[in-house]
């Protein structure tokens, strides 16, 4: 990766990278661009086409943010529920746990 | 398929319960379980983790309820900053076990994992609270700065159509906080059917799990001394008597002379007055910036009659 686009990024983007790389989600992108558009409509508020555009991202990325494939979706599923067994060692008592097992 | 899922979503990366907070997270889920409907009172020093109890008894319950139409309610003395502490460690929960992903917030104050929902509310007198429902659970955070009427009012109901179990968490000021009324009645109960509703960790026990807390408490201790309403109610978890005042109600009847007032010292009698330099007076639980009332000259003994405590004729100052 830091080789592929290493040439078109600056000496300080490159080392924005790796932090960039442990982000997960678009929660900080659709926080930014909820700055970027308030921002917008104080600054230029008779600008019609840049808070359409600024509006038209933000719409965008929500729905990316809640948007999963049905692989995604059944794969959180398991993963849910691996979650959920862990924890359970902790919140249920041995008895509980198996009682919980043969309920399936 | 497991590696394919460990890739996408990390393995779960929770912080792990000490026993002190497994063992009321198990009877409270238990209650959750069985609908039994309990009210548990967790108090536990500064710092020992009810926060993280707290928040991983809400994942615990959106994970098991994610396929159910559930509400855990979650209410705290102010919004900001208390509940949205706790939303914070939710969150942050939700991000190290990898379930970023499922959840879904609902405006500020919602954080939703398929159809079961953790709500967090403020229980300052203004808020408007009513229409909600706890029919998973209902929590109270810092209950001992919880107005009880409020609480009673608004709060209480929302347990009632599920019989849903609730649990007080704070530490101690004085008696007549909504946490301390909570934790005698779970004490009298437990006398009559043996049923452990109230949880009690002070300083002692996660000094035992956590060496640097212990030598922090203990500089507490020195710092303030051990009789400081500070170190009792946070540290050592007693409850103040009179919230915060140097004598107990009992001590303060005993101090009680039976002559009548004087206002003028007798002549040839030697008189002992006794001085409070650093009285201080706080407005609420929680609250450790004195107000600026400083208490002078609290009592006058006279020890030439009987030696016996007399009536003060002197009236603090206010």
């Amino acid at each position: 990766m830091r080789n592929f686009y290493g040439e078109v990024l600056s000496q300080a983007e490159q080392l924005a990278l790796p932090e960039a790389e442990e982000v997960e989600g678009l929660d900080q992108e659709i926080a930014v661009l909820r700055v970027r558009l308030k921002r917008a409509l104080e600054e230029h508020p008779e600008d019609v086409t840049l808070i359409g555009k600024g509006l038209d991202l933000l719409v965008k990325a929500v729905a990316a943010r809640y948007r999963l494939s049905p692989k995604a979706k059944r794969e959180l599923a398991e993963h849910m529920e691996g979650v959920f067994r862990r924890m359970s060692e902790t919140f249920l008592s041995p008895v509980d746990r198996e009682e919980r097992n043969q309920d399936g | 398929m497991a590696s394919v899922v460990a890739a996408r979503w990390p393995v779960s990366g929770l912080p792990i319960l000490r026993p002190y907070q497994e063992e009321p997270a198990r009877a409270i889920i238990d209650s959750v379980r069985r609908n039994r409907g309990l009210t548990f009172t967790v108090v536990m020093a500064r710092q020992a983790g009810k926060n993280e109890l707290s928040a991983q008894l809400e994942l615990f319950l959106l994970l098991a309820s994610a396929y159910h139409d559930a509400d855990a309610v979650k209410c705290a003395p102010t919004f900001d900053p208390q509940a949205k502490i706790s939303i914070r460690r939710l969150r942050a929960r939700m991000a190290d076990a990898g379930l970023s992903d499922a959840a879904v917030r609902e405006g500020d104050h919602i954080i939703a994992i398929g159809r079961a929902r953790q709500i967090f509310l403020s229980a300052e007198p203004g808020a408007n609270v009513v229409g909600h429902t706890a029919n998973l659970l209902l929590e109270v955070d810092e209950a001992q700065e919880v107005e009880s009427e409020k609480f009673d009012r608004e709060f209480r109901p929302m347990a009632a159509t599920t019989n849903a179990t609730t649990v007080y968490y704070g530490t101690p000021w004085d008696d007549s906080t909504l946490l301390e009324q909570a934790v005698q009645a779970n004490i009298e109960m437990a006398r009559h059917d043996g049923i452990r509703r109230h949880f009690h960790y002070d300083w002692m026990v996660v000094a035992e799990y956590n060496a640097a807390y212990a030598l922090f408490v203990e500089g507490e201790r020195r710092r303030l001394g051990e009789t400081h309403p500070l170190f009792l109610t946070q540290y050592a978890l007693k409850v103040v008597s009179g919230g915060g005042r140097l004598f107990t109600p009992t001590q303060r009847a005993q101090l009680q002379g039976s002559h009548f007032r004087q206002h003028q010292p007798k002549p040839g009698e030697t008189y002992v007055a006794g001085l409070d330099l650093a009285g201080q007076n706080w407005e609420r639980p929680g609250d450790f910036q004195p107000k600026g009332r400083e208490t002078t000259l609290q009592f006058l003994l006279s020890p030439a009659q009987s030696f016996r405590p007399q009536r003060p004729f002197c009236k603090s100052r206010s």
